[in-house]
C-alpha cells in the first residue's frame, strides 16, 4: 500500500523542471531595487502553487536589476530584442510599449489578463498609460507623479510666515500661484542672499520626459488623439523657453543646469540651499536614504520640505503634474510566456505593491495597496495623481522628447534665443518624425 | 628534406617557366610569407580595411535604431543634414580648442620636462620621468576617478581646497579640467623623444660650449633646440591627429558638459549619435557620417606623415634574400 | 646633458614641482580607498574597510566583482598572446622574407599605425553584430588585438631587422623550413622585444575602456574598466568605494610600476636593444 503511493508520488517529484525565467528591470534609483526582487518573491510564491498543483514545473528567476542609467539599459533591450535573445520579463517606462510594439518587439497581452484576477484591482487610469492602437502592452509596475519641492526653512528665511507657507500647494493647484510668481519669489530670494545664485530653481540635469510636463504646464500640447499623431505648439514652447531664459539671466536657473551629474543635484538640494526644485516622488526616498541619514532621513525632509503639483503659466489654470508608470512587458522572444505573465501576475499583489512603493517612494498601482500603506509621505503625497497626466502612446516619442530637449538646451546655455530655439526644436521635429507631427 | 631542398635550389636557378614542377616551387615559395602573414592580413583586413569602407557605406545610408535590419540609401543626405546644423559650427570650434591647447600642453610640458630631466643626475631624471609616465600606464577609468576626486566640491576636494572655490573643478572649468588631463598623460610621449634625442647629442658639443663659457640657456637655445626641431615637428603632427580622433578621456570626464555641447567634440559627438542616446533614437547613419570625414582626414594625414618623416629608411630590403 | 648645470639642485626642485599633481593623484586614491572621508588630502572620517565591501558583496545589481576581475585577466592575456604571436610573424615575414607587394604591406603598417582607429569603432560596431560577436569575450579580444597589431609588427620588425643572418643562413643551408628557423632561432633571439611587446600589450589591454564599452552590454562580459566606470555614473557619490575599487583594479599596474620602473622607462623609450 506504502509502496505504491509512493510509486504515485515519486514519478511526480523527480519530474520538476526547472524553467529559468530572466528578468530584467532597472531604476536606476537604488531604492526601487524591489521592481526586480519582488519577481524573485513572487516567484517562489508560484512555485509553492506550482508543486501544490503537481505542475512539474519550478521556476529559477535570473537577471539584474540596472542602477547605471536608462541610456545604457535601453541599449542592451534593444540589442536584446535584435538578436532574439531577449528576457522573458522585461521592466520599463510605459512609452516604451508604443515603441517597442511599434517595433515588433514585445506581445500584446489583451488575451492572457483575463485569466488572472489579480489583475482586475489595478486602478484603471493606469491602462490607458500602457494601451497602444487600441491594445495593452504592458502591466503597469508602480507610478508616481513629479512635484515641484520648496524649501519651506529659505521661504521662512524669506520673510514667508508659516501660513503662508502652509498655503503654497493650494494656491498652486488653484492656478493662484503660477511659474511667473515662482520666478518673482526665487529671484527675490537671490537678490536678498537667501541662496545663492543659480539656486533659486534647480531640475534634472539628465535628459527625461519631465520637460513635456514643464511645456505642458506652459500650455503646449504633444498628441492629437484624432488623428494619433504628435503635436507641437510653438506658443507654448515659447513661452516655455522665455521663463528659462529669464531664469538663468536673472541668476535664478543655473546656466549649465543641464547635462552634468545627478550628485550636482542632490548635494546642494540635501544641504538645504536650493528653493524650488522639480522632481519626482522617488527622490523623496533616495534624500532620505542616502543623502540625508546623517541630518535625520525624513524628520528633515518634512520640517524643511513642502511639495505640490506643477504650476500652471497662468491665473486660475489648473496645476499639472505627470506621472510615468513602469511596466513589466513580455518580448516576442520569450519561450515562457504564459509562466511570464503567471509570474507577473502573482507580482501584482498588494503587499509587494507596497513594499515597492514605501521602499522607494513611488505610488502603488492596485487599489488595495492603499489599506496597507502606512507611509505618511506617500499618504500625503498621493493627491497629486488627480492632477497628473501622462505621455502620448506614440512610436516617435523618443525622437519628440529628444527635440525638445535640445531646445532647452540651447536656451538654457544661451546657444540659443528662445525664439530661435522654438525654429530650432520644430525643424529637428520634422526631420526626424517627419509626417507624424503637427506643428501648430 | 634534401630532396626539396635541391628541387627548390634548381627552381631558383633556372628561369621560371610553365609547368607543375615550377608551380610547386612558386608554391613552396609564396607559401612561407603566406602563413607568416595570413592571421595578421586577416585580422587588419577586417578591422581596418572593412571599416573603412563600411564607414563611408553606413555615412551614405539612414541606417536608425528602427531601420537595423534594413537601411534605405540615402546619399549625401547626412552629409547635408550635417552641414545644416546650426551647432556644428560649435562643434568644430570645440574641436580646434581642444586639439589646439593640448597639443601646446603636450609639446610644451613634454620639452620643458624632457630639458629639465636631463639637466640633473641621472638617477633623478629616470625617476621623475617614471612618474610622467604612470598617468599613461594607468587605466584610463582610474586615471579620471583620480582627477574626479581631486576635483570635487569643497571640503572634499583638494584643487577646491587650495583655489578657495567651492565648486567642482570640472563642472567650473571644464576646458582646463580636460586639457590639463589629456596634457598629462599626453605629455610622456614627448618627454621620452625630446630626452632620448637630447641624450643622442654629441658630447662635444656640450664640452666646446662649456669650453667657450656658454650658460645653460645659451647651450639650450645654441645646441639642444636646433636638435630637436625634426622630434618637435614629429610629436605635433603624430599628437594633432591623435587628438583629432580621441575623445575618451573626454568621454569619462565630461560627458561633453556641463551645459550644452560645452565640451563636445567632433569625435565625441559622432560616438554619442550614432551609439549612445537616452531616448534610445540613435542616428547611426549620421554617426557615421561624422565619423567618416574623421577616417578620411586620417587616411590623408597618416599617408603625409609617412612622406615627410623618412619612409625610405624604413623599407630597407630584407637581409636574407633567399627564399 | 652631461654637464650639469650649476644650479641643478633647483631645477631637480622645479621639476618635483610640476610632478606634484601627479603625486596628490596617487595619495588622494590611497587615502581615500582605505579612509571614511577625506577632505583634500587629509583622513577626516576613520579607518574604513568598509570601502571594500564590493569584494564579498554584490553592489547595485552589479555582478561580483570577481567576474569582471576573470574577464579582465583573460582579455589582457589572450590580446597580450595573440598580438606577440602574430604581430611577430607578420614582422618576420616583412623583415626576412622577399614577397612580391613586402613594401607596401609595409607601407600599410605603418599608415595604420598613425591612424586613428578610433573613429572606426562605429563601424566595428556594425561589422561586429553582423558576425555575431557583439557582446562577447571573443569579439572585443579580436577588436583589441587587430587594433594594436600595427604598432606590434613595427616594433618586431625592428628586433628581427637588427639579428645577425648568419644563424639562420646556416639553418637554412641544413635544410630547416622557415617555419621551424622562425620558432626554434628566431624567436628566442628576440626574446627582449617580445617582453616588450608583451608588457605593452598587456598595460594597454589591462586598462582598455572605450572597445568593451562600446562592445559589451551584459554584465557577464564585464571587464573592470566599464565595472568601475558604472560606479562614477552613480546618482549617490560613495567615493570611499569608489576608491577602493579603484585601486583593486590598478593594483597589478601599479605593482608593476614599482618594481619594474627602469624597465618600463626603457621600452616606452623605444630603447631596449637586446
Amino acid at each position: 500500500m506504502v509502496l505504491a503511493v509512493l510509486a504515485l508520488v515519486l514519478p511526480q517529484a523527480s519530474a520538476q523542471r526547472v524553467v529559468v525565467m530572466k528578468v530584467w528591470a532597472i531604476g536606476p534609483d537604488n531604492p526601487s531595487v524591489n521592481r526586480f526582487n519582488n519577481v524573485v518573491t513572487a516567484a517562489d510564491r508560484l512555485n509553492a502553487e506550482l508543486r501544490r498543483e503537481g505542475a512539474g514545473v519550478q521556476i529559477k528567476v535570473e537577471g539584474s536589476f540596472d542602477t547605471t542609467g536608462w541610456d545604457s539599459y535601453l541599449r542592451r533591450a534593444l540589442l536584446a530584442f535584435q538578436s532574439g535573445d531577449a528576457p522573458d520579463i522585461i521592466q520599463a517606462a510605459h512609452p516604451q510599449t508604443a515603441t517597442w510594439a511599434a517595433a515588433g518587439f514585445i506581445i500584446a497581452l489583451d488575451e492572457m489578463i483575463p485569466k488572472y484576477r489579480q489583475f482586475n484591482d489595478v486602478v484603471p487610469s493606469l491602462w490607458d498609460a500602457v494601451k497602444f492602437k487600441g491594445k495593452i502592452w504592458g502591466i503597469p509596475q508602480d507610478t508616481e507623479a513629479r512635484p515641484i519641492y520648496f524649501n519651506k526653512a529659505l521661504l521662512r528665511r524669506l520673510g514667508w510666515t508659516d501660513q503662508q507657507i502652509a498655503e503654497l500647494p493650494g494656491r498652486i493647484t488653484r492656478g493662484d500661484f503660477t511659474w511667473d510668481d515662482v520666478m518673482v519669489t526665487a529671484r527675490d530670494a537671490v537678490q536678498k542672499n537667501v541662496v545663492e545664485r543659480g539656486k533659486g530653481y534647480y531640475h534634472r540635469p539628465t535628459p527625461g520626459p519631465d520637460f513635456l510636463q514643464w511645456y505642458r504646464s506652459h500650455g503646449g500640447r504633444d498628441f492629437d488623439a484624432a488623428s494619433g499623431k504628435l503635436v507641437f505648439t510653438k506658443e507654448a514652447a515659447l513661452r516655455y523657453f522665455r521663463w528659462l531664459r529669464t531664469a538663468v539671466d536673472q541668476g535664478v536657473l543655473e546656466r549649465d543646469r543641464l547635462n552634468n551629474e545627478w550628485p550636482r543635484f542632490f548635494q546642494p538640494v540635501s544641504d538645504g540651499k536650493v528653493l524650488f526644485f522639480s522632481g519626482g516622488t522617488w527622490n523623496w526616498a533616495e534624500l532620505e536614504r542616502e543623502w540625508l541619514n546623517a541630518k535625520g532621513g525624513d524628520e528633515w525632509l518634512f520640517a524643511n520640505i513642502g511639495f505640490a503639483p506643477h504650476p500652471t503659466w497662468r491665473k486660475g489654470g489648473r496645476a499639472i503634474t505627470m506621472s510615468q508608470p513602469q511596466a513589466y512587458m513580455i518580448p516576442v522572444a520569450s519561450k515562457n510566456k504564459d509562466l511570464a505573465i503567471r509570474l507577473i501576475a502573482y507580482t501584482t499583489v498588494p503587499d509587494l505593491d507596497a513594499k515597492h512603493a514605501v521602499g522607494s517612494a513611488h505610488l502603488p498601482v492596485l487599489s488595495s495597496t492603499a489599506r496597507l500603506v502606512k507611509d505618511r509621505f506617500l499618504k500625503e503625497v498621493s493627491y497629486l495623481l488627480n492632477f497628473t497626466t501622462f505621455q502620448p502612446p506614440h512610436a516617435n516619442l523618443a525622437e519628440w522628447h529628444g527635440a525638445l530637449f535640445r531646445g532647452v538646451s540651447a536656451v538654457e546655455s544661451g546657444q540659443a534665443t528662445p525664439e530661435q530655439a522654438v525654429d530650432l526644436v520644430a525643424a529637428e521635429m520634422q526631420r526626424t518624425i517627419r509626417d507624424q507631427v503637427i506643428i501648430e | 628534406m634534401a630532396d626539396r631542398t635541391e628541387v627548390q635550389s634548381q627552381a631558383e636557378a633556372t628561369p621560371v617557366r610553365a609547368g607543375p614542377v615550377v608551380r610547386a616551387a612558386l608554391l613552396q615559395r609564396y607559401a612561407a610569407p603566406a602563413i607568416f602573414l595570413l592571421p595578421a592580413t586577416v585580422l587588419i583586413v577586417l578591422f581596418f580595411l572593412v571599416p573603412v569602407f563600411t564607414t563611408l557605406y553606413l555615412s551614405m545610408t539612414d541606417i536608425s535604431v528602427l531601420t537595423f535590419r534594413n537601411p534605405q540609401w540615402a546619399g549625401l543626405e547626412n552629409y547635408r543634414t550635417l552641414l545644416q546644423d546650426p551647432f556644428l559650427g560649435k562643434i568644430m570650434l570645440n574641436t580646434a580648442r581642444y586639439v589646439g591647447f593640448t597639443l601646446l600642453f603636450n609639446v610644451g610640458m613634454g620639452l620643458v620636462l624632457a630639458l629639465l630631466s636631463t639637466s640633473v643626475p641621472e638617477r633623478y631624471g629616470n625617476q621623475m620621468r617614471a612618474v610622467w609616465l604612470l598617468p599613461r600606464i594607468l587605466p584610463p577609468v582610474v586615471y579620471v576617478l583620480i582627477w574626479q576626486g581631486l576635483s570635487r566640491d569643497a571640503p572634499f576636494g583638494l584643487i577646491s581646497s587650495l583655489t578657495g572655490s567651492e565648486r567642482s573643478f570640472i563642472s567650473g572649468h571644464p576646458w582646463a579640467a580636460i586639457v590639463l588631463a589629456n596634457g598629462m598623460v599626453g605629455a610622456s610621449f614627448g618627454l621620452l623623444i625630446f630626452t632620448s634625442a637630447i641624450r643622442s647629442i654629441s658630447q662635444d658639443l656640450f664640452y666646446a660650449a662649456a669650453v667657450d663659457g656658454a650658460t645653460t640657456l645659451q647651450t639650450i637655445r645654441r645646441i639642444v633646440l636646433p636638435m630637436l626641431k625634426w622630434p618637435i615637428l614629429f610629436v605635433t603632427a603624430y599628437q594633432t591627429l591623435s587628438l583629432l580622433t580621441s575623445f575618451e578621456y573626454i568621454l569619462l570626464l565630461t560627458q561633453g558638459g556641463p551645459g550644452f555641447f560645452t565640451t563636445t567634440v567632433w569625435s565625441l559627438h559622432a560616438y554619442n549619435l550614432a551609439l549612445s542616446n537616452y531616448f534610445g533614437n540613435v542616428q547611426f547613419g549620421l554617426g557615421a557620417a561624422m565619423a567618416a570625414v574623421l577616417v578620411v582626414i586620417g587616411i590623408i594625414v597618416s599617408v603625409l606623415y609617412l612622406r615627410i618623416f623618412n619612409f625610405r629608411a624604413l623599407v630597407a630590403e630584407p637581409k636574407i634574400e633567399v627564399n | 646633458m652631461p654637464l650639469l648645470p650649476p644650479r641643478w639642485r633647483l631645477l631637480l626642485l622645479v621639476l618635483l614641482g610640476l610632478s606634484i599633481p601627479i603625486i596628490a593623484g596617487f595619495i588622494w586614491l590611497l587615502l581615500t580607498g582605505w579612509f571614511d572621508r577625506v577632505h583634500g588630502l587629509i583622513p577626516a572620517g576613520g579607518f574604513a574597510p568598509e570601502n571594500w565591501r564590493f569584494l564579498w558583496e554584490t553592489v547595485g545589481g552589479r555582478p561580483p566583482v570577481f567576474v569582471a576581475l576573470r574577464n579582465s585577466l583573460i582579455f589582457a592575456v589572450v590580446v597580450a598572446t595573440a598580438e606577440v604571436l602574430i604581430a611577430s610573424m607578420a614582422a618576420y615575414a616583412i623583415s626576412r622574407l622577399s614577397f612580391p607587394g613586402r613594401s607596401l604591406y609595409l607601407g600599410l603598417v605603418l599608415v595604420l599605425h598613425a591612424f586613428p582607429a578610433v573613429s572606426l569603432l562605429i563601424a566595428i560596431f556594425y561589422i561586429l553584430r553582423l558576425l555575431g560577436l557583439f557582446d562577447t569575450l571573443i569579439g572585443v579580444i579580436l577588436v583589441k588585438a587587430s587594433l594594436e597589431l600595427p604598432l606590434g609588427i613595427w616594433l618586431m620588425k625592428g628586433f628581427f631587422d637588427s639579428l645577425s643572418w648568419e644563424m639562420e643562413m646556416a639553418a637554412l643551408v641544413d635544410g630547416m623550413s622557415r617555419w621551424t628557423l622562425f620558432w626554434k632561432i628566431a624567436m628566442p633571439m628576440v626574446r627582449p622585444g617580445l617582453l616588450a611587446l608583451a608588457t605593452f600589450a598587456l598595460l594597454s589591454a589591462w586598462g582598455e575602456f572605450i572597445i568593451p564599452f562600446t562592445f559589451i552590454v551584459s554584465s557577464r562580459s564585464q571587464l573592470m574598466s566599464s565595472y568601475l566606470q558604472s560606479f562614477l555614473t552613480e546618482a549617490f557619490s560613495d567615493f570611499g568605494m569608489f576608491a577602493a575599487v579603484g585601486l583593486f583594479y590598478a593594483i597589478p599596474v601599479i605593482a608593476l610600476f614599482l618594481l619594474g620602473q627602469r624597465y618600463l622607462l626603457n621600452i616606452y623609450s623605444g630603447g631596449v636593444k637586446g
